[in-house]
């Protein structure tokens, strides 16, 4: 009776070290606490040899298998996205360079009075502040369509 | 491009496909995973060791969301789930060597049953490990849970997927006596 018992603690201490176990997950203590109890255990020797069959089976087991076209459509699609990106971004650094330099030269230029500056800094500006929230509704509005395309 | 990324998303197609449980919702997946994985800021790089966890992350995540989705019409599910297995055993039907391919067959159908008929959470945990082989540590982190945890986890869904194992055996006896 005694034995049984302890044997039972035993196989609860051990319970799910034997998945680690059988993934080779342990480490060496552990290891060996498993393996001593494993001489001693038919039963606890009996679900390693399932778990490892079962691991088996799936591990050989057939899986869907990916449509090539799919494949094909997402590489290529990734390829011209990163160009895409280059692409973009060279364009407004540039951009941003020479919007600078234009600001820069108008600000500074002594010709033009400071009431003169500040009217078409107003103007410019907000224009800029328009065109650019304009494209930013666009770009969520583009991301979010892009997740809406759930086929019905 | 870099057919280490094409052989990835071949692979990770096979998880989204088992936890959806439908090939073409598994297919949306895979193409939104992919473009989040090209295009999000936080994405590892492409050659990184953390990518392909991460990549996982994502397709496994997004396949949550499908099956979500799609289980507000798990009527439409149920029936692609039995036209899949008509059309195993009609391809089994076909072959050179239908006996030994029965056989196999019903092996393979009884351990896809037994998959399926287990939680979304036990089934991918035990794919995770078995079949795409990610150690503890790369699954703690594709599913967002703590890395002392997964063993445990791993466990208990092991154990599932052999009682469902055994009942599905079971039945299949049972229905070849009748």
């Amino acid at each position: 009776m005694m034995n049984t018992n302890s044997t039972e603690k035993a196989c609860h201490q051990i319970n799910e070290m034997i998945s680690g176990y059988l993934d080779n997950e342990l480490t060496q203590q552990q290891r060996q606490l498993v393996s001593l109890h494993l001489e001693s255990c038919e039963t606890c020797q009996q679900t390693v040899k399932d778990l490892e069959q079962i691991k088996q089976a799936i591990k050989g087991s057939e899986m869907p298998e990916m449509e090539i076209d799919r494949i094909d459509a997402i590489m290529s699609g990734s390829a011209s996205s990163a160009l895409q990106t280059f692409a973009w971004s060279m364009f407004i650094i540039g951009l941003g360079i020479l919007l600078a330099f234009v600001v820069l030269e108008f600000m500074f230029a002594s010709s033009t009075s400071t009431s003169e500056k500040i009217v078409s800094s107003l103007i410019w500006g907000g224009l800029i502040g328009v065109f650019l929230s304009v494209v930013r509704q666009q770009w969520t509005a583009r991301k979010t369509d892009k997740y809406k395309g759930v086929k019905l | 491009m870099d057919t280490r990324f094409a052989d990835m998303v071949k692979d990770a197609f096979k998880l989204a496909a088992k936890i959806v449980n439908n090939n073409s919702d598994a297919h949306d997946v895979i193409q939104d995973a992919a473009t989040i994985a090209l295009n999000h800021e936080k994405a590892p790089k492409l050659d990184a060791d953390n990518f392909k966890p991460w990549f996982y992350r994502v397709v496994r995540n997004r396949s949550i969301d499908k099956l979500r989705s799609i289980q507000r019409e798990q009527k439409q599910a149920a029936s692609n789930e039995e036209e899949a297995i008509d059309n195993i055993s009609s391809q089994a039907a076909h072959t050179l060597n239908p006996e030994y391919q029965l056989v196999k067959q019903q092996q393979h159908t009884a351990l896809n049953q037994a998959l399926i008929s287990i939680s979304v959470q036990q089934r991918e945990i035990v794919l995770l490990k078995d079949y795409h082989d990610f150690s503890y540590l790369q699954i703690a982190e594709i599913l967002d849970i703590a890395p002392g945890s997964v063993m445990s986890r791993l466990h208990r869904s092991r154990n599932a997927l052999k009682e469902a194992l055994l009942k599905q055996v079971k039945e299949d006896k049972h229905h070849d006596e009748h």
